[in-house]
Order: structure tokens, then sequence, then C-alpha cells
């Protein structure tokens, strides 16, 4: 059951995302790739992290926790509707020495991708 | 463990397809292949691209559409001893929108672009685009009215009230 994405989380995401706070973003590589399967015509990468954080800004975003990760930080998967089309995400928040949030996956749902 | 991934990943050069749209931004033109720093876990092999990578990406898709580069901006804007507010300003961009263009956190639209490029090719330049802002005030629908003779179309400029309509000598003070 998908429940609502804990508001610290999403804060702290979206300021990473959105270049408010101090921290970095590191995108996995075959998420990019995604994400430029998805969006062929979306011109630039900062326009994932804009999808990303508008959807997480949202107080009633939802999404479910995600424990088998590498790196294990605090990650979340959900499944948001962007320029018409839905997109699963999986975004993970890490405290190594700085902030880090790194993008897992921006892909259209795959089979099982429910939430 | 997870300072162990952190500090485990080795740095590497890998080749990243960048994908071109079209110019009407509905398909893909073409894919160029750029090598673009990342970073590789050994363990399981995968590679995360870095902030340095993801500005590459977005540079050479700038660079293959046209559009000036973030730091053309800056040295355009220092070409003309301009802020950023004031750069903003003469555009008539929101306050942080310059900003933002400078640092690659967005790019500019290719059609504002044009108006760039030709400040950049000095086709145009400052005391250009600050005699429009002076010499252009906008023209209320009741002025065009009374310049063309044709009935404005309905919009929600407030409108005079009626008998208080300047002459039309005073509307156009250039008409011969």
């Amino acid at each position: 059951m998908p429940n609502l994405v804990p508001e610290d989380w999403r804060k702290a995401v979206v300021a990473i995302l959105k270049g408010r706070a101090p921290g970095r973003v590191e995108v996995r590589y075959r998420a990019m790739l995604e994400w430029q399967a998805l969006f062929p015509e979306s011109y630039f990468e900062y326009q994932l992290r804009d999808a990303f954080a508008k959807y997480l800004a949202r107080d009633d975003a939802t999404g479910r926790p995600v424990t088998d990760m590498t790196p294990p930080g605090i990650v979340y998967e959900f499944i948001f509707e962007h320029c018409g089309r839905l997109v699963y995400g999986k975004v993970g928040l890490h405290q190594p020495e700085k902030t880090v949030v790194i993008v897992f996956s921006a892909h259209r749902p795959l089979k099982g991708d429910t939430l | 463990m997870n300072d162990d991934f952190f500090t485990r990943r080795e740095s590497i050069l890998t080749d990243f397809p960048v994908a071109i749209p079209t110019l009407d931004g509905k398909g893909v033109a073409e894919t160029v292949t750029v090598k673009v720093p990342a970073l590789r876990d050994p363990v399981d092999g995968e590679i995360y691209l870095t902030e340095e990578a993801l500005r590459i990406l977005d540079d050479t898709k700038a660079r293959y559409m046209g559009l000036l580069l973030p730091r053309q901006l800056r040295e355009l804007r220092q070409q003309f001893s301009l802020t950023q507010s004031e750069v903003s300003e003469l555009l008539q961009l929101g306050e942080k929108t310059w900003t933002r263009w400078e640092s690659g956190r967005e790019r500019q639209s290719r059609s504002l672009n044009l108006l760039l490029k030709a400040l950049w090719d000095g086709r145009i330049d400052v005391a250009y685009l600050r005699s429009l802002r002076t010499s252009n005030p906008p023209i209320s629908p009741a002025s065009y009215s009374l310049l063309s003779g044709k009935r404005p179309a309905p919009t929600n400029y407030p409108m005079p009230p009626a008998g208080a309509m300047p002459p039309v000598a005073e509307v156009v003070p250039f008409a011969a």
C-alpha cells in the first residue's frame, strides 16, 4: 500500500534537486537512459530533476519505502504523471559526509511496478 | 556500509548517447555520443553520473541546438558591464531567470536564444534594447482604435470614461 511520502524526506530531496540546499545529485546511468527513452523530446537533464521535484513538493505525494538498495539510504519509489505520461521513479537520500540524492529509476511503469 | 559505497567507487570516463531534439521539440533529430565522468561501483558494476557529467550532457544538447552556453551568457553580460539584475530587467525576465541560465540550472528557450545570439553577434546592442523600453510603451486597445479606426477587441484593460479620450494628435505625436 502506498503511503504519503514523509514530509521531512520530501523537503530535503526537493531542496537538493532544486539546488536550494547544499548537497549533490547523482543519476544512475540507466535511469538517465530510461528518462531519455521516455521523454525523447525532453531537452535537458535538469527537466528530470524538475519533474521529480515538482511531484515530491506535493503534500499528497505517495510512495513506498525501498529497503534493499545499494547504498542503503532512505529510498522511496513512486509513480507520478509528467507531461501526460506515467513515470516510475526511485530516489534515495544518502548522507555519507555530504548529502547525496541518487535518482535510481526514471522510466515508464513496467509490469509489476504498482504501488 | 553506506560509507563503503561512497569511497569504493572508481572514477571513470564513460560514453553516453545524447538525444538531440528536433527543432519542433517533438522528436529526436540525432544522437551523439559524448564521454562523461562517472563513478562505477566495482561490486555490482552500476555507473552513476555525477553533476559534472549531467552538465556536460546539457551543454552538449545546448551546443547542438545552437543555444549560447552558460559561460557565454556570463561573458555577454560582462561585455556590457551589466549585473544579473540589470540584464534581467533589460530582457524583461523574471528576477532569477538569468541567474539560472548563467549557472546552467536552466536553459533559455530557442526563441529567446535568437535575441541573445543577435546581441552576441553584435547585430543589436544594449542601447537598442534600452530604447525599446522607453520609446514603445504598450498601446491600449482604446488608443489602437483611434489609430486604426477599428473597434478594439474586448480585453481586461481599464477603459477611460466616455469623453475622456485624448485627441488623436496627442496619442500619435509623430503623425504627419
